[in-house]
């Protein structure tokens, strides 16, 4: 055998393990291509984000349109979901900082910090949904004033 | 091993991280960079995007145009902006092999964020010149 059909061979017999489509893939290597996948997806709501503040500068039509189209339940729901991509990037960033200083780099650190970041991007959406919601004090304001004017009448 | 006397890329060069990528760490640091400065300002832009969520072209148009808003906006399109096409830039060079389509992917990308943020920051300085008080 020449030695270019031996390198054939042995190409063939490889095993291809991991094989990504059976293969269930550890908690760190699912964080690690999910820091990727948010990536791209972030990149995707910056364009959003432009497309609403480009409408803005086009006038109130362009505007009232864009906005008749983010303004629903679902995409509600859609924002909520970004922000809890973004955190989790956001803390899976600081993750790969502290690793490029050396910090964090054994498995068990790494099972520990990466549980830490989606409690981290968990808390940062309940967070940013709680002060931004108008469940709190102002529901309570309309409550009051609604009383006042029934008070009156 | 063999060397290749032909190349114009001196030998200092190459050690200094020139790799398999063909640049050298700037990329790399400035990902970083951008990564650290956009922490604040990220926090900024989901704090007044869900603010924002259904005001009227009015509401919208008066909070972008206090100049606090609209210097903050443009940092963080640039800033983002920056950081997205650097991060882009890293996925294409990783998943496509082909040289040619490779380098039209990269030229085309980096086009389109250039054109999408230029048109963004012209339409935060109209409403900030046209809409401010
Ligand atoms: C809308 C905002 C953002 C977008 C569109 C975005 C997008 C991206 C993209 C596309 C990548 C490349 C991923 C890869 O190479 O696999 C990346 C990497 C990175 N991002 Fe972001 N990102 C955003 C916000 C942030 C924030 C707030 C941080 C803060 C800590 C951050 C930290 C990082 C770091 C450290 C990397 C490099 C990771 C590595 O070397 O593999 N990013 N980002």
């Amino acid at each position: 055998m020449t030695e270019e059909t031996n390198k054939i061979v042995i190409k063939a017999k490889r095993p291809l393990s991991p094989h990504l489509q059976v293969y269930d893939l550890p908690m760190t290597a699912k964080m690690s291509i999910s820091h990727r996948i948010t990536g791209v997806i972030l990149t995707g709501g910056l364009v959003l984000l432009s497309i609403w503040v480009i409408a803005a500068g086009l006038g109130e039509n362009a505007y009232n349109t864009m906005m008749s189209l983010i303004d629903t339940p679902i995409t509600r729901f859609v924002f909520l979901a970004w922000a809890f991509v973004l955190f989790y990037h956001m803390g899976n960033g600081f993750r790969h900082m502290f690793w490029d200083l050396g910090i964090g780099i054994t498995e068990k650190a790494a099972v520990k910090t990466g549980t830490l970041v989606i409690i981290f991007a968990v808390a940062m959406t309940a967070l940013i949904w709680w002060l931004t919601c108008d469940c709190t004090t102002d529901t309570a304001n309309i409550i009051v004033l609604d009383g006042g004017v029934h008070e009156t009448e | 091993m063999k060397q290749n006397n032909h190349s114009i890329i001196s030998d200092v060069k190459k050690v200094k991280g020139l790799g398999s990528a063909h640049h050298g760490n700037g990329h790399w640091m400035a990902q970083r960079i951008t990564a650290i400065a956009s922490i604040p300002l990220v926090l900024w832009a989901v704090y007044s995007v869900f603010n924002l969520q259904g005001v009227s072209y009015l509401e919208f148009t008066a909070w972008l145009a206090s100049p606090l808003n609209a210097i903050l906006a443009i940092l963080f399109v640039l800033n983002t902006f920056y950081h997205a096409s650097l991060g882009t830039q890293v996925i294409v060079e990783d998943y496509i092999a082909n040289f040619v389509f490779r380098k039209i992917k990269l030229i085309a990308q980096k086009l389109f964020f250039i054109a999408l943020g230029v048109a963004v920051i012209f339409s935060i300085l109209k409403i900030a010149f046209t809409m401010g008080i």
